[in-house]
């Protein structure tokens, strides 16, 4: 898989990754406006979450389902006790971005990207200032996870993306589309 | 007399056990008011939900409870209590109409004779309660065959050497194997062990005028969509309303069993929907709002009889906290095993469930039910990515190419896995809450050790191409199984109730829940439950008739 593929699927979807990229003006009507994150932190969390389920030469990835949406809906819900947590990450891994790499988060190119992540996970990016980032990558791993394979109705799994890949049809299929709002 | 002021019995919990309760009593001409926190709640909007379903509760639970109103804490490593801020860990089974029975996986085990006499058996364990029962196998056997008549099971345990005598066999015959459980059963057979399916809450067939089963394969965690899955709230329930002899409130919680200067109860305080508080007069109460919420209520109401909560004068109220530790292994194959033919968990393996080298007990082994997106993405062999286009990759691949073998573990009972009251914190009605401390015996994930190689022989000699074990019992065991917290036994000095589930001392008050399992087996407890519901309702029936004739 190569970076251009990608780029070319994101382009091609009818999401369109401008959404993401430029919030504040792309939005359309019909999509709810963020109801926890501003704009800056909407880059951060979209970088991040397209590197955990990334698009690929079949299929898209957390950007086309739009799992943004489901972690910005449940931070201002049900996991409102982590939304400190995610606000003051984003922050860390800004400025650690910043001094490292003279660049936000969000542009960074893939590699540097996955390669910030994995000392994340291992916490291991900066043990001064940021000694749990595990804590956190391994919260928005999971949120993630449940935006991008769970019901469309909590935000993510956008047009029943997640389904599709997993090939699932039948029963399976009419019971897993059924939950509504 | 007034049917409202008054009452024969009052029932605190629609869930297992009180629902049987409370049909057992009306049905003899008894009135009853049963009483339950939640309300109905069946297969609605929000059924088939991955992310709030009862088995995962990420978002919420679908059949409750609201964590928000309904706060718990744990004794965290430091000694510091803390609130818990999901249902993860919370210990909890359901808050409705029915609860657990509901939404469980509907797997329907007799507990077996063993099991009843542990001690006698294993003898003494260091550090555990390991008890025996105060009935046997026999006493209960009539009423774990009016459970699965009454609530209707389908099995056939023919084949099943290991299981005790039944008199009846099951009112239905068993369900069908699915690809993967045939596959599964050939190599067990293989091994030389005795694979048989697994028996159901559900019906293979019509049964008592409600449809069969439409082989649904995501059943577990939510409520079946044609009413196939056989609960209380679809059986012993509507029977008792339909009575007239009881009265089933809802969204009324039950915050004060009250009792007189001696040891009589009188009855129960509670608040109804509107945070209203009333008394409910009754000549007798049980008990059966779970085991965690059992001894809550317990640890909650005191008199000067019982200073330190009712039946509490021994110190044994909210102990022995028990659930089940889940042990097994996962294997890949290199086709796709899973045809998603429902209800899932469909044969089982009992050649591990006692009589094993250096193990106190043991477990049942089962092919898991199936795996939704979400959880499947959790489940990855050791060293995997867990995230990433690799992680996205297997996902795509193996959806359906992976088999899950597990089963409880027979844990064993000890005196610090326990709960208390908090002295801190109150709910949303202004009572104390549960608060959790202690962790399981050592032996439980040494137990977990053995059956999960058993479950990892089993996938390799089915074909997998790669397999891994995954070994529960640390932490605290306070799940979906909860049980053991006002256990029953013969010595007061040593338990809460006698064996008829009367508290010691209290003529008048009754449990019939999971808090009275003394050991909890290594099966799923709810038939057992329903069959203890039976127990203490025939007991209670035939030992209070006079409250028949003054009422006539
Ligand atoms: C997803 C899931 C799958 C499961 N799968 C299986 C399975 O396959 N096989 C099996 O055997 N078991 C299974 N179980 C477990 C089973 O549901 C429980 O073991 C069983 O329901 C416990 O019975 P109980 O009577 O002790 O308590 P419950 O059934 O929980 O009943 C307690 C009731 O009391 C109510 N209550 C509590 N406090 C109060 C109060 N103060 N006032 C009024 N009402 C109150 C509660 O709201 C609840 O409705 C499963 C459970 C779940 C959640």
């Amino acid at each position: 898989m190569t970076l251009i593929n990608r780029r070319n699927f994101t382009k091609t979807t009818l999401l369109g990754g401008g959404i993401f990229l430029f919030p504040g003006c792309a939005i359309k009507s019909d999509n709810p406006l963020f109801l926890f994150f501003n704009d800056k932190e909407v880059k951060t969390i979209v970088a991040l979450c397209n590197q955990i389920i990334p698009a690929d030469d079949d299929f898209g990835g957390a950007t086309d389902a739009e799992v943004v949406y489901y972690i910005d809906r449940q931070l201002n819900s049900f996991f409102k006790y982590d939304s400190s947590l995610y606000r003051q990450s984003v922050l860390k891994l800004q400025s650690f971005c910043l001094e490292k790499f003279n660049k936000t988060f969000s542009d960074l190119d893939s590699d540097k990207q996955i390669s910030v992540m994995r000392m994340m996970e291992k916490n291991k990016l900066d043990k001064v200032k940021w000694k749990n980032s595990s804590l956190f990558f391994n919260k928005i791993r999971l949120h993630t996870m449940q935006g991008f394979y769970g019901s469309p109705i909590h935000g993510g799994n956008k047009n029943f993306l997640s389904f599709d890949i997993l090939n699932i049809n039948g029963l399976l299929r009419q019971r897993l589309e059924s939950p509504k709002k | 007399m007034s049917f409202k002021n008054h009452v024969n019995v009052v029932v605190v919990g629609s869930g297992a056990g009180g629902g049987v309760v409370a049909k057992e009593l009306s049905i003899l001409g008894y009135s009853v008011v049963l009483f339950e926190k939640g309300k109905w709640i069946g297969y609605n909007n929000k059924s088939n939900d991955e992310l709030s379903d009862q088995r995962n509760q990420v978002l919420g639970a679908n059949f409750g409870p609201n964590i928000n109103k309904n706060p718990r804490s744990v004794i965290d490593e430091h000694g510091n209590e803390t609130i818990f801020n999901s249902l993860q860990g919370y210990g909890n089974i359901a808050e409705c109409v029915g609860s657990g029975t509901v939404s469980y996986g509907a797997m329907a085990w007799r507990f077996m004779e063993e099991d009843f006499k542990m001690k006698s058996k294993y003898g003494h364990v260091e550090g555990s309660t390991l008890e025996d029962w105060p009935i046997s196998y026999h006493d209960l056997e009539p009423f774990y065959e009016k459970a699965e008549w009454e609530i209707g099971v389908s099995g056939d345990d023919s084949k099943n050497p290991f299981a005790s005598d039944r008199k009846k066999p099951y009112p239905m015959p068993a369900f069908e194997i699915n690809k993967e459980g045939k596959i599964l059963e050939k190599a067990a057979k293989r091994l030389g062990w005795n694979p048989f399916p697994v028996p159901m809450f559900r019906n293979s067939i019509p049964y008592k005028e409600r449809t069969p089963c439409m082989r649904n394969s995501i059943c577990v965690g939510n409520a079946c969509p044609v009413g196939a899955k056989n609960g209380t709230q679809n059986t012993v329930i509507p029977q008792a309303i339909d009575t007239g002899n009881c009265e089933l409130r809802t969204e009324c919680i039950v915050s004060e069993i009250v009792l007189d200067d001696k040891s009589k109860v009188k009855g129960v305080k509670y608040f109804d929907s509107s945070k209203r508080q009333f008394f409910q007069s009754s000549d007798i109460v049980v008990l059966s709002a779970s085991a965690n919420e059992t001894a809550r209520l317990l640890l909650n109401s005191k008199s000067k009889f019982f200073p330190n909560g009712v039946g509490n004068n021994n110190d044994w109220v909210g102990r022995n906290l028990q659930s089940h530790a889940y042990t097994g292994a996962v294997g890949l194959f290199d086709y796709e095993i899973l045809d998603f033919d429902g209800p899932g968990a469909n044969i089982a393996i009992s050649n591990f469930s006692h009589n094993n080298n250096n193990v106190v007990g043991g477990g049942i082994l089962h092919n898991e039910f199936n795996r939704l997106p979400y959880q499947f993405s959790q489940i990855r062999p050791p060293g995997a990515d867990m995230w990433g286009a690799k992680h996205k990759d297997f996902q795509k691949k193996n959806f359906k190419r992976l088999s899950r073998v597990n089963g409880p573990i027979q844990e064993m009972p000890n005196y610090h896995s326990r709960l208390k009251v908090s002295e801190k914190y109150k709910d949303f009605w202004g009572i104390p809450i549960i608060q959790f401390s202690g962790k399981r015996h050592f032996l439980d994930h040494e137990h977990c050790k053995f059956l999960s190689i058993k479950a990892e022989l089993l996938l390799k000699e089915a074909g997998a191409i790669q397999t891994w074990q995954k070994i529960g019992g640390k932490g605290q065991g306070r799940g979906q199984h909860q049980a053991g917290t006002a256990r029953m036994g013969n010595d007061k000095k040593t338990s809460v109730t006698n064996k008829y589930g009367q508290i010691h001392d209290v003529d008048n008050l009754f449990i019939a829940d999971g808090s009275l399992i003394p050991n909890n087996a290594g099966f799923n407890p709810s038939l057992t439950i329903m069959a203890l519901g039976f127990w203490v309702g025939n007991y209670i029936g035939s030992n209070f008739k006079h409250l028949l004739k003054h009422q006539a």
